[in-house]
């Protein structure tokens, strides 16, 4: 089966025995490479025996792109060293920022949509790619505050990031959902507005609801669900769109067993199956 | 309309409680205190996460609760953060902290406990090298062995504590229910082996003989400092060999 038709699953620590030992019928795995940031142990060595059985993806959560600070060399020598060791066929991250004062604040933070972030981030995806020598994948994140310095939509300036790069897309449609309704978007429009070539990955997961003291709620990014029918519909949307790209099924928190991830691995593989027979 | 790292450090200042940042966010049906809040939730979220990771065993001692407890406020006392993108082993100073936590302070070896623990990790996680087996020794003349320097394997730490680690070990790891605290020290070498890190108990003879070896010095220099009858030499090099303590030798000058 060719790539972009392949549904993977994000490989988690307790996992990682079970998919050693069953080699269960997945497309590919994805992982944190800054999981993987050691100088040896088991963790690498368990990563070289998936990577003999499965294609791989690199998924970083820490580079930090979208900081005004110049990039952290260091982090970007230990991504390097860890494509030379595994070939992954995706390098991707974030559309967010996690430094600041040389500082790291563990989370995929918003990002003004602004000229000069635009270029700031462009300068850093032009930095990693040069450095990396590779294409890289950037993200839609899931978001729960809009700056209202912001002059374009994200969708805007993910098309103009990846225009003026050359990087591509890792499109997450439940991210799409979550931050539609978070901040009242059209998720049917953002689909609309991105560019249909530049999508390589696609990314689907499951997300909770939080109410505050004061009856508001936003929904939030947990990876700790199955994938809702909302976020399907909006999956097989992107599917008609065209939007046909290897496809992950990413699960965090309240990890299941390995066998629910399967399951809805399958679901996405009925999706783009839909989709072949629709188009031939 | 602010630059990008005045805007990044803003956020910064907003998630340690100096200011608002209400001035940088759309206003609408979900207040921005609301909305920061779950940037804040997250970044504590993934600390406390990364701590536990980094200390399971910690964890497990002095149950879930406490040891949240105790992360949330090591947390919010942080006066600085990760300088790397990664969380592997965050938390070095978490083990001190918990000597002034309310709730930990009493536990005397608690915090030792943690700092054997934060080294096990680093164990895990050092360089691969493929240790020395007796026969990599054999031809070493035996007049050169006084000038023998043994490189110990990067996964190799040692640890010492005035308190029997030993003794909370074994209750970690269930091999006893619960223990009566000797008044004794302890002296743990750890290391890597097959994947596991392992750590092996050693009097304090043992324990100079391989600080000394840490520290760069030749045999020669380590039997006139510790004292060459106090310990059987061929016991420990055969413990060494054994456990993969070698992963190189050199010489030095006559």
């Amino acid at each position: 089966m060719p790539i972009n038709k392949c549904v993977g699953v994000g490989l988690r620590l307790p996992h990682y025995q079970y998919v050693l030992d069953n080699t269960p019928s997945i497309g590919w795995f994805e992982v944190h490479p800054e999981n993987f940031f050691m100088k040896g142990g088991p963790a690498l060595r368990l990563l070289d025996r998936i990577c003999d059985e499965y294609p791989l993806s690199l998924h970083g959560v820490g580079l930090s792109l979208g900081s005004a600070e110049r990039l952290n060399q260091n982090h970007l020598k230990q991504l390097k060293t860890l494509i030379e060791r595994f070939s992954p066929f995706l390098v991707s991250e974030h559309l967010s920022w996690s430094r600041v004062r040389g500082q790291y604040l563990p989370d995929l933070l918003p990002v003004p949509y602004t000229d000069e972030a635009l270029e700031i981030f462009s300068n850093h995806i032009d930095e990693a790619q040069s450095f990396l020598g590779r294409e890289i994948l950037i993200e839609n994140p899931s978001s729960y505050l809009e700056y209202n310095m912001s002059t374009m939509t994200e969708p805007e300036f993910l098309n103009a990031l990846c225009q003026k790069t050359g990087a591509k897309l890792l499109l997450d449609i439940n991210n799409i959902y979550v931050s539609s309704v978070n901040h009242g978007w059209d998720p049917s429009f953002y689909l609309k507005s991105i560019s249909l070539s530049l999508v390589r990955e696609i990314h689907l997961a499951g997300h909770s609801q939080k109410t505050f003291e004061d009856g508001s709620s936003l929904l939030i990014d947990t990876h700790s669900s199955h994938v809702c029918e909302k976020v399907w519909a909006l999956y097989a949307e992107a599917i008609q769109l065209g939007m046909v790209a290897p496809t992950l099924i990413e699960w965090d928190t309240d990890l299941p067993d390995f066998e629910v991830l399967m399951r809805e691995a399958r679901l996405a593989e009925g999706y783009l199956k839909e989709k072949k027979v629709a188009y031939g | 309309m602010v630059d990008l790292l005045t805007l990044q450090k803003a956020f910064l200042e907003a998630y340690e409680g100096k200011r608002s940042f209400k001035d940088f966010v759309k206003m609408n049906t979900v207040s921005h205190e609301n909305r920061f809040s779950v940037y804040k939730g997250n970044v504590e979220g993934a600390f406390r996460k990364a701590l536990e990771g980094t200390y399971p065993l910690t964890w497990k001692l002095i149950g879930q609760k406490c040891a949240d407890g105790a992360a949330y406020a090591f947390i919010r006392a942080q006066k600085s953060y990760p300088q790397e993108g990664t969380l592997l082993n965050w938390g070095r100073g978490f083990p001190e902290f918990l000597k002034t936590f309310e709730a930990t302070k009493t536990l005397s070896y608690l915090s030792d406990f943690a700092k054997l623990e934060y080294l096990m990790g680093e164990s895990l996680c050092a360089e691969e090298k493929t240790p020395l087996i007796a026969k990599d020794l054999k031809n070493i003349p035996p007049h050169h062995y006084g000038r023998l320097v043994f490189i110990v394997h990067p996964s190799l730490f040692l640890f010492y504590s005035p308190y029997p680690l030993d003794q909370v070990v074994e209750v970690v790891e269930e091999k006893v229910p619960s223990v009566a605290l000797e008044n004794r020290g302890s002296y743990a070498l750890i290391i890597r082996q097959e994947g596991q890190v392992k750590i092996h108990w050693l009097s304090k003879v043992e324990f100079t003989f391989f600080s000394s070896l840490l520290n760069g010095n030749s045999l020669g220099e380590i039997l006139e400092k510790v004292g060459e009858r106090k310990f059987n030499f061929q016991e420990i090099l055969s413990f060494s060999l054994k456990n993969g303590v070698f992963s190189g030798y050199t010489f030095v000058a006559e």
